[in-house]
């Protein structure tokens, strides 16, 4: 065996290694590698930043799972913590079960940072459950789907939902998921209703969605935890930046992924069975 | 009979909700609306069926000794760990007048800490995985043979770098590049694979509503 084909039947455990060691190493001795804000989520913002102090509420929908929360959860948080510091109103729901509980979390760390009031600045109404159903019937009457807030509190009794019916009532959707869930949000709150809507997804969802962006049909997108670290960026708050911390380590693992498949390939073609082809 | 009444039900229900849609007179938006909660109602048994599923699927496992039981017990266990704090402790509560602090899904309760401490961290560490595995596989499968993979492989090469922030300080051409792919070979692939979706969608609901699609009858 030479060395060629040594590397095109590299043992993956030396891959795994390696990735190992850029993963770790960067969030241990961070470069501070400046992050570049995208037009899709300098729009995202713009967009929150343009609604009135005590406008119409923000419907935030936490529409992730454990399993993408490392990805999706510092989007919310950044999300939460601009409409906090801003005097955004905000609504937070969940179309997951598991959703309900990372909701909550984000919530209740980010409101806790500022002197506002839950149930006249914002609420948490739980789980929603029904998916696209849930959301085309959030457009007729909401009171009918949010009977009690997260605390089981009546929704009489909330005096923010008070004024609150239907998609008109709201200024903006935001949905944060780990799934094609944007899409029925896109269908039916903004085709339906033509609600405003934005979105913060995992980056290898996002290119699924630019087609939403340049029709308008979704304000703005957060792909990614590159997209949270941007979104963190303009909100300039060292409380939540879980995402820039770890844009350090995406950079390095992505320009190891790269360095692989070049040698992967030189091995490849070098060796035996490349010459072949 | 057995077909027909469901075949009926099934056309009635298709064409109101397309009627409703192009003519938004009130009786019809108040069936609209009550239609949607009659369907939110039943889309909580699916929760049910799934919870039915789980327990049938595992326990035959454990009768049956298959040599991975163990998982299926741990499988088990947790469900009824869970139930028992978060459903049968509370409601019995309610019913006997009694607080263990444990119970219910509030913060310093059972579920909350099995939730946040447990299945979040444990689900994040299983995605995060996939990390080790994605970069394993490129250096394995990421083969130039042709050109179609050529192409691919140099698109791909210059979002991973145009996305990260390490690409934006080498040089702007990286994010210009990535964001050029994004918007418009992606964006316009992506439209076409939407639209053909759309069309696909529209005739299969026209072939349920019409009763030239029957396979949700069961049977052949």
């Amino acid at each position: 065996m030479n060395f060629w084909e040594w590397i095109s039947n590299l043992d993956r455990r030396w891959i795994f290694l390696l990735i190992a060691i850029v993963v770790i190493l960067p969030l241990l001795l961070p470069l501070g590698l400046p992050v570049n804000v995208t037009t899709e989520v300098q729009d995202l913002y713009d967009f929150i930043e343009s609604i009135p102090d005590n406008g119409k509420p923000i419907l935030i929908s936490c529409d992730y799972d454990p399993s993408v929360e490392p990805e999706c959860g510092p989007m919310a948080y950044a999300v939460f913590d601009h409409c906090f510091r801003t005097g955004k109103k905000v609504i937070g729901m969940s179309l997951l079960p598991e959703g309900a509980g990372l909701l909550a979390q984000a919530m209740n760390e980010t409101s806790r940072q500022y002197d506002i009031t839950d149930g006249i600045d914002y609420v948490n109404m739980g789980l929603v459950p029904g998916y696209g159903i849930s959301i085309l019937k959030l457009g007729t009457e909401m009171h009918e789907i949010f009977v009690e807030d997260f605390n089981n509190k009546p929704i009489t009794e909330i005096p923010l939902m008070q004024k609150v019916h239907s998609y008109d009532d709201l200024s903006l959707i935001v949905c944060i998921a780990g799934s094609a869930v944007v899409e029925q949000w896109v269908a039916y709150a903004n085709g339906r209703y033509h609600a405003d809507v934005g979105a913060g997804v995992t980056a290898v969802m996002a290119a699924d969605y630019y087609p939403f962006l340049d029709t308008g049909q979704l304000v703005g997108l957060l792909g990614g935890l590159k997209g949270a670290a941007e979104y963190e960026k303009l909100n300039a708050n060292i409380s939540w930046s879980r995402a820039t911390r770890g844009m350090d380590t995406q950079s390095i693992s992505h320009m190891l992924i790269i360095a692989l498949v070049i040698v992967g390939n030189l091995g490849f073609f070098l060796s035996k069975r490349g010459k072949q082809i | 009979m057995q077909r027909q009444v469901p075949l009926s039900l099934c056309f009635l229900a298709g064409v109101f909700m397309f009627v409703q849609f192009f003519i938004p007179v009130k009786w019809m938006e108040t069936i609209y609306s009550e239609a949607l909660t009659w369907a939110i109602v039943i889309s909580f048994f699916a929760y049910f069926l799934g919870l039915f599923s789980l327990v049938r699927l595992h326990a035959n496992k454990v009768k049956r000794n298959q040599p991975d039981k163990i998982y299926s017990v741990v499988t088990l266990a947790g469900l009824a760990v869970m139930l028992f704090f978060g459903l049968v402790l509370p409601l019995a509560g309610l019913v006997f007048g009694f607080d263990t602090g444990l119970d219910g899904i509030g913060e310093g309760t059972v579920v909350n800490w099995v939730f946040y401490h447990m299945q979040v961290p444990m689900q994040a560490t299983m995605f995060s995985i996939l990390a080790f595995y994605i970069a394993s596989a490129a250096y394995r499968a990421f083969r130039i043979k042709n050109l179609e993979a050529a192409l691919l492989l140099f698109a791909a090469i210059l979002v991973m770098i145009g996305r990260v922030p390490l690409g934006h300080a080498i040089s702007e051409f990286f994010p210009d590049a990535a964001n050029w792919i994004l918007t418009v070979p992606n964006l316009a692939t992506k439209r076409g694979i939407m639209i053909g979706v759309g069309l696909g969608m529209i005739s299969m609901s026209l072939k349920i509503i019409l009763g030239i699609e029957r396979h949700y009858l069961g049977g052949d």
